[in-house]
């Protein structure tokens, strides 16, 4: 069922349960208004990357502090200390002016682009390293990190390895929800801005079905890493 | 569409052995077939005395409802932002028809494709169609309450899909061949050695009941499910009007594997999931997970939608979103449309004591606890479930914690008294409550009753308590005891003290 005439139908059938013979426009005045004292971050006494920081770490993200310059050898020396030997990144800009994946295969690991994996290879990575979304790429009211399908890199990389590294630009972060999702629909109305998933990841992977135990790394990354340039 | 209804494969739920999950075979629970009346005594009698289901649910409820709390505690004015989540639904459900139409524009504009379904025949239909068209046989799902109420996976599953539950309690379920019994934690009703038993069984390997070491089994054995996988299906807690897209939270990373992977999509959800704008989410997400485990946000917050965009190498290359009625309208028109606000977060049934005693089987629907005994009706047929409206003490407590407000308490009220208009009530409870009114109306009669009754309470009393009485009051005195009436009624006391202002 899915042609104009079904289409139809079905929309009419909604229209008289509304009680109503045709499909009324809402008038711009009834939605009703996101009283900003209520919905919004209104006050705190951090600056919104002291924010981010402490919310991320109660949600169980590691957040790292680095200064540009050392970022790529700070990421390295995490990863070999977690014994990940395969690594897959996105083509960032930022990621390759601090020369990350360059840091990386210094120290002997076998690094790739995500566009030069297979899907079924990125499910062969023991780790990730991602950029946060451009358009807003933390959250400092929730703690959450935020990602984004497009050129880049794809929706599997941040996805599929059980580690994932983020490198943070604290002119990223924006405030609060309201201000993400302003952002997210500014951006969706680019003619490029289409298609992609935008995910906020508010950190690891996860489960409490059995019995309320908590369990992490179930079928996303069990550490959620970001490196945010000081 | 060509295709005949009669390409639904013949529902056999009894004794079925899905291809591929053959264990168990007989089913741990089945709820009523569409149109039977379900028999609420005979399911929850014996789950009111299983003290083991009530630890667990115990154990569940009470933590998740104090995470809601604390977490509820840390926004700003939690009362004034549910209020805001209320008016925001009911607002997406009085132009309900204007918002499909620009949903179904937006996510057209993405490439999608929407589709109608009336019912979940029809849902099932189109679904089944999407899969034989794109040939696709591998599906990874992943939880949505939508497809649990049309049991999407089973008929998918006789079709001769190989189809994988994702979510891990989802999971649990369907290898044990059992039914959810909790809207945000589905195994509620099942401890830790249960689900042990039945991996060891289902795994062929060593019998371990660390929850770890079951995650993890469950990880290794779905990861190559994902990997191969070309069809994936999800439900969405949101629609958004204004982009088209869907919104969908979850915290083990299943969801997002379905919209990763997989060469085509079909989400099937609710009509009544809309949003108008992107901007609502801030105000809906700051609520639903902690009103669903005490979370400020799930982990994973995912909002999707349309095909994959040029220059994406992941995603899918076909999308279809299928939007479900299956009596929703019939609820928006009346007086219960206000139910449809719904955002199945579960806050109601971890405050219902009710639901805390007897667990989520025993309202024989998908849909448990006070949410449950309200919308199960509406869907199913006051006729059907006439014992869900009184499964309910009325102590307001799930309409305290909703985080959208919805008067839960007076719609439960509301069709006790539809009951009663369309005479559905026995013939016992009717000529109880025609004498109850005759003695109300008139003093004498009023008087003479309490006098007979106290006379026959003393008369049953034993050391100040009266601890049998014959039907129907059996059922009060078989679990507790009756004080004696006092020798004199604070009234004759008041009276006699000649402070009554009434007697001066």
């Amino acid at each position: 069922m899915n042609g104009p005439a079904e289409t139809d139908a079905f929309i009419a059938s909604v229209t008289r349960a509304l009680g109503r013979t045709s499909v009324r426009k809402p008038a711009a005045d009834s939605l009703p208004v996101l009283d900003e004292p209520i919905v919004r971050l209104v006050y705190t006494d951090l600056h919104l990357g002291k924010l981010f920081e402490s919310r991320a770490r109660a949600n169980k993200i590691l957040v790292t502090l680095v200064r540009p310059e050392e970022c790529g050898a700070a990421v390295a020396a995490y990863l070999a200390g977690e014994g990940v030997a395969v690594v897959g990144h996105s083509v960032a800009a930022i990621l390759t002016s601090l020369a990350v994946p360059e840091a990386c295969a210094q120290r002997g690991m076998r690094v790739s682009a995500w566009n030069e994996l297979s899907l079924d290879a990125s499910y062969d990575l023991e780790a990730c390293i991602t950029e946060a979304w451009e358009g807003g790429g933390a959250v400092a009211e929730t703690g959450s990190i935020v990602v984004r399908g497009g050129p880049t890199h794809g929706r599997a990389l941040s996805l599929v390895p059980p580690i994932h590294v983020v490198v943070l630009e604290p002119r990223l972060i924006v405030a609060d929800l309201v201000d993400l999702m302003e952002r997210l629909r500014v951006a969706e109305q680019q003619p490029t801005g289409k298609g992609s998933a935008t995910v906020i990841i508010t950190g690891p992977s996860k489960t409490a079905d059995i019995e309320m135990n908590l369990v992490t790394g179930v079928h996303g990354p069990g550490v959620v890493h970001v490196f945010l340039l000081d | 569409m060509g295709i005949a209804l009669d390409v639904l494969p013949e529902s056999n739920a009894a004794g079925r052995t899905p291809p591929g999950y053959g264990l168990p075979t007989e089913p741990k629970m089945v709820f009523p077939a569409d149109g039977t009346r379900f028999d609420f005594d005979a399911a929850a009698t014996p789950a009111a005395s299983n003290e083991r289901l009530q630890r667990a649910v115990d154990n569940a409820t009470v933590r998740q409802d104090t995470g809601r709390k604390l977490r509820m505690g840390e926004l700003p004015d939690s009362n004034r932002l549910r209020e805001l989540a209320g008016q925001i639904k009911q607002h997406a459900l009085d132009y309900l028809d204007y918002y499909l139409l620009e949903f179904k524009a937006a996510a057209e504009a993405r490439g999608a494709k929407v589709h109608f379904a009336s019912s979940g025949e029809d849902a099932k239909r189109i679904i089944l169609e999407i899969a034989k068209t794109a040939g696709v046989s591998r599906c990874i799902k992943s939880k949505s309450m939508a497809s649990e109420e049309i049991e999407l996976a089973h008929v998918l599953e006789l079709a001769g899909i190989d189809i994988v539950e994702t979510d891990l309690g989802e999971f649990i379920l369907q290898i044990n061949n059992d039914k959810p019994s909790h809207l945000v934690a589905p195994i509620i009703h099942m401890d830790k050695a249960a689900v042990a038993r039945l991996f060891s069984q289902y795994f062929g390997t060593p019998y371990s009941d660390d929850p770890v070491m079951l995650t993890r089994q469950a990880r290794a054995y779905l990861r190559d499910k994902f990997r191969s996988s070309d069809f994936g299906i999800t439900g969405g807690n949101f629609l958004i009007a204004e982009t088209g897209q869907l919104c969908s939270v979850e915290n083990e990373g299943n969801v997002r594997q379905s919209t990763t992977t997989p060469r085509v999509l079909v989400s099937l959800v609710g009509i009544e999931k809309m949003l108008p704008r992107l901007s609502d989410l801030a105000v809906l997400l700051k609520l639903l997970a902690r009103s669903a485990t005490g979370q400020p946000m799930t982990v994973y917050t995912s909002i999707f939608g349309g095909v994959r965009a040029a220059g994406e190498k992941d995603g899918p290359e076909e999308v279809h979103i299928v939007l479900l009625d299956n009596g929703r309208t019939r609820i928006l028109e009346g007086e219960y449309r206000e139910t449809l606000r719904c955002i199945r977060c579960a806050a109601c049934l971890n405050v219902c004591p009710i639901y805390r005693k007897i667990g989520g089987h025993a309202y024989g629907s998908v849909y448990p606890g006070p949410i449950g005994a309200l919308i199960t009706p509406l869907f199913k047929g006051l006729e059907n479930y006439p014992d869900l409206p009184k499964a309910s003490s009325l102590c307001g407590a799930c309409y305290e914690a909703c985080p959208v407000k919805i008067n839960i308490p007076k719609h439960l009220i509301n069709l006790r008294r539809d009951m009663v208009g369309r005479s559905m009530t026995g013939w016992g409870d009717r000529i109880v409550f025609k004498a109850w009114a005759v003695a109300l109306r008139s003093e004498g009669v009023y008087k003479l009753i309490s006098t007979l009754q106290k006379f026959e309470l003393r008369r049953r009393g034993k050391n100040g308590w009266v601890d049998k009485l014959p039907k129907p009051a059996a059922g009060w005195t078989n679990v507790r005891s009756l004080p004696v009436p006092a020798k004199k009624t604070f009234r004759e006391i008041w009276n006699k003290s000649g402070r009554n202002p009434e007697n001066q």
